[in-house]
C-alpha cells in the first residue's frame, strides 16, 4: 500500500536512541548536503561505492535495518535506466556511474530521514524557504499519514465488496477511481475541519517547532567530518584526474 | 509510470542549479500570491491536496509500475499559484524518501508544476463545453503531454548537440578543441552522450499508456467529485482556486 514507506521511516527516525539519531539536524543535513555534493560532482565509481557503504554502515550502526533501507531508496532505479538507455556508450562504467549516482544520493537522503525526526528536518528546510511553503511542508507530511490509513481502509473496503477483481481491469480502475474521489472529498472536508481546530487552538501563522539544530560536539563531529571528508575526496579526485 | 522524476547525478551541474533557480523565482512568486488575507484558510487544503497527491502516488492503478500522480486535480482544486506550490512540496518530500533526486527538485517542480498549471488552464478552457469529468480527463492527458515534452526539452538541452551549440555560440570554442575535450567512451560524467531521441522514444513509448490512465482516473475522480461537492472543481462560486 505505502509505495514509499513513509511511515517505516518515520518510525525509524523517531524510534531509534542511536549516536546518529542523537546527533544534530543540522550535522546531518550537513553530512547529507556534502555526501549529495561529492556524489554529483565525482566520476569515479570506487567513492560513490564508499559513499553508498559509508551510507550503509551508519544505518547498520544506529540499527536501522540497512537492507530494507536499501531496498526503499534503490526505486529511482527504474528512472536512471531510462537515461542509462539514452545514454548508452558500450561501456560498463556510464551505467554503473549513474546508477551509482542515483542510489548513493537517494540512500544518503534516506539515511537522512531514517535517523531524523521529520520535524527537525522540516524545521531546518523551512528556514529558507517561504512561510506558506514551509508551514505546508509540515501539514502535508501530517496529511499523508492520514490519508494513507483511509485510502487503505477504502481499498480494503473496495477488496471485500468485490469491487477489484484481478480479471476485470476496466471495472476495477472505476471503482479505484471513486474511492480516490471519495478519499479526496473526506481530504478536504477535513482540512476544513482542521482550519477550524487549528483557529480554536490559536493558530498564528506558525506550525514549526524546529529545536535545536546542533546538538553537542561529540555527537555531530562524525557526521560532519564524514560529510568533509567526502566532499574533500570528491573535489581532490576530479581536479587532480 | 505516468511520470518521471529525474533522479540525481544523471544531469550536467548547470542544467540543475538552472531549473532550481527558475522554480525558486517561481515559488516565491506563487507564495507571494498565495499569501494573501486568506492565507490560513488555504494552507490545509494545498496540504491535504498535496498528500492526496502523495497517497494516489502509492496506489498501483495497474499492477505494474504504472500509477497516477494526479497532477491536473492539483491544479483544479488549487489553481496555478498554491498548485505550483504543491508540486514542489511533492516532489521535496518525495526525493527525502528517496523517489527522485534532491538536486532535481527544482527540475521536477518545473515539471509536475507544468502539468499543474496546465491541468487547471485546460479544464478552464472545457469545462463550460463538456462534462466536468470529460474536460477534467482532457486536461489531464493534455497536460501529461506538456510536462512529458519539458521533460523531453530537459534533457535535450543536455545532449551533447545542445552543449556544442551552446559552446560555439557563448564561448567561441574551435570545432578542433570541442573534440579534443571530449572524453573518451565511459570516462566522462555519464550525460554527456544523451541521446533526446532515444530518451523521447522511450518516454513516450512507456509513458502513453500512462497518460491515458491518468486522463481516465482524472476524468472519473472529477466527476465523481462535481457531483458530490462541486464547489471543489470551480463549478460553483463558493470556492475559487489562487
Amino acid at each position: 500500500m505505502n509505495r514509499f514507506n513513509i511511515a517505516i521511516i518515520d518510525y525509524w527516525s523517531t524510534s531509534g536512541r542511536s549516536f546518529l539519531h542523537r546527533a544534530g539536524p543540522a550535522a546531518k543535513v550537513m553530512m547529507a548536503a556534502c555526501f549529495v555534493a561529492a556524489v554529483v560532482i565525482t566520476r569515479q565509481i570506487p567513492l560513490l561505492a564508499i559513499i553508498y557503504t559509508t551510507c550503509v554502515l551508519l544505518l547498520a550502526a544506529a540499527r536501522v535495518p540497512p537492507l530494507k533501507v536499501m531496498a526503499i531508496a534503490a526505486y529511482p532505479t527504474i528512472f536512471v535506466l531510462l537515461f542509462v538507455i539514452s545514454a548508452w556508450d558500450g561501456t560498463w562504467t556510464t551505467p554503473a556511474r549513474l546508477f551509482g549516482r542515483a542510489l548513493a544520493g537517494a540512500l544518503t537522503l534516506v539515511t537522512l530521514l531514517a535517523t531524523t525526526p521529520y520535524p527537525r528536518v522540516f524545521g531546518l528546510v523551512s528556514r529558507v524557504l517561504p512561510r506558506i511553503v514551509g508551514e505546508a511542508l509540515f501539514l502535508t507530511y501530517r496529511a499523508v499519514f492520514v490519508l494513507l490509513d483511509m485510502a487503505g481502509e477504502l481499498v480494503t473496503a473496495a477488496r471485500v465488496r468485490s469491487g477489484l477483481q484481478l480479471h476485470h481491469p476496466l471495472v476495477n480502475l472505476r471503482n479505484l477511481s471513486a474511492a480516490m474521489g471519495a478519499l479526496l472529498i473526506h481530504a478536504i472536508d477535513r482540512s476544513e475541519r482542521q482550519f477550524d481546530i487549528m483557529a480554536v487552538r490559536g493558530y498564528s501563522d506558525h506550525v514549526a517547532a524546529p529545536g535545536r539544530p546542533w546538538n553537542s560536539l561529540a555527537t555531530d563531529i562524525l557526521p560532519i567530518a564524514l560529510g568533509i571528508s567526502a566532499l574533500a575526496a570528491a573535489i581532490i579526485l576530479r581536479w587532480n584526474r | 509510470m505516468t511520470h518521471l522524476h529525474v533522479p540525481d547525478g544523471v544531469l550536467p551541474v548547470w542544467l540543475w542549479l538552472s531549473g532550481a533557480a527558475l522554480a525558486a523565482a517561481i515559488i516565491a512568486v506563487a507564495s507571494r500570491i498565495a499569501s494573501g488575507p486568506d492565507f490560513r484558510r488555504r494552507l490545509p487544503v494545498l496540504s491535504m491536496t498535496a498528500a492526496f497527491m502523495i497517497v494516489a502516488m502509492s496506489i498501483p492503478v495497474i499492477p505494474a509500475a504504472y500509477h497516477v500522480q494526479l497532477a491536473a486535480v492539483a491544479g483544479i482544486i488549487l489553481g496555478p499559484a498554491l498548485g505550483m506550490i504543491a508540486a514542489f512540496i511533492v516532489n521535496l518530500l518525495l526525493a527525502l524518501v528517496g523517489h527522485g533526486g534532491i538536486t532535481t527538485v527544482g527540475l521536477n517542480t518545473l515539471i509536475v508544476g507544468s502539468e499543474v498549471v496546465a491541468g487547471w488552464a485546460f479544464f478552464r478552457l472545457f469545462r463550460a463545453a463538456v462534462a466536468p469529468g470529460v474536460a477534467a480527463g482532457a486536461a489531464a492527458f493534455l497536460a501529461m503531454v506538456i510536462g512529458a515534452v519539458i521533460m523531453i526539452g530537459v534533457v535535450a538541452l543536455a545532449s551533447p548537440q545542445a552543449r556544442t551549440l551552446h559552446l560555439h555560440e557563448m564561448l567561441a570554442v574551435g570545432e578542433t578543441e570541442h573534440h579534443a575535450a571530449q572524453p573518451e567512451p565511459g570516462a566522462g560524467p555519464g550525460y554527456e552522450n544523451l541521446s533526446t531521441s532515444r530518451f523521447a522514444a522511450l518516454v513516450v513509448g512507456l509513458g502513453a499508456v500512462g497518460w491515458l490512465l491518468e486522463a481516465l482516473v482524472t476524468g472519473l475522480i472529477v466527476r465523481f467529485a462535481a457531483g458530490v461537492k462541486p464547489d471543489l472543481v470551480g463549478l460553483a462560486a463558493v470556492h475559487e482556486p489562487v
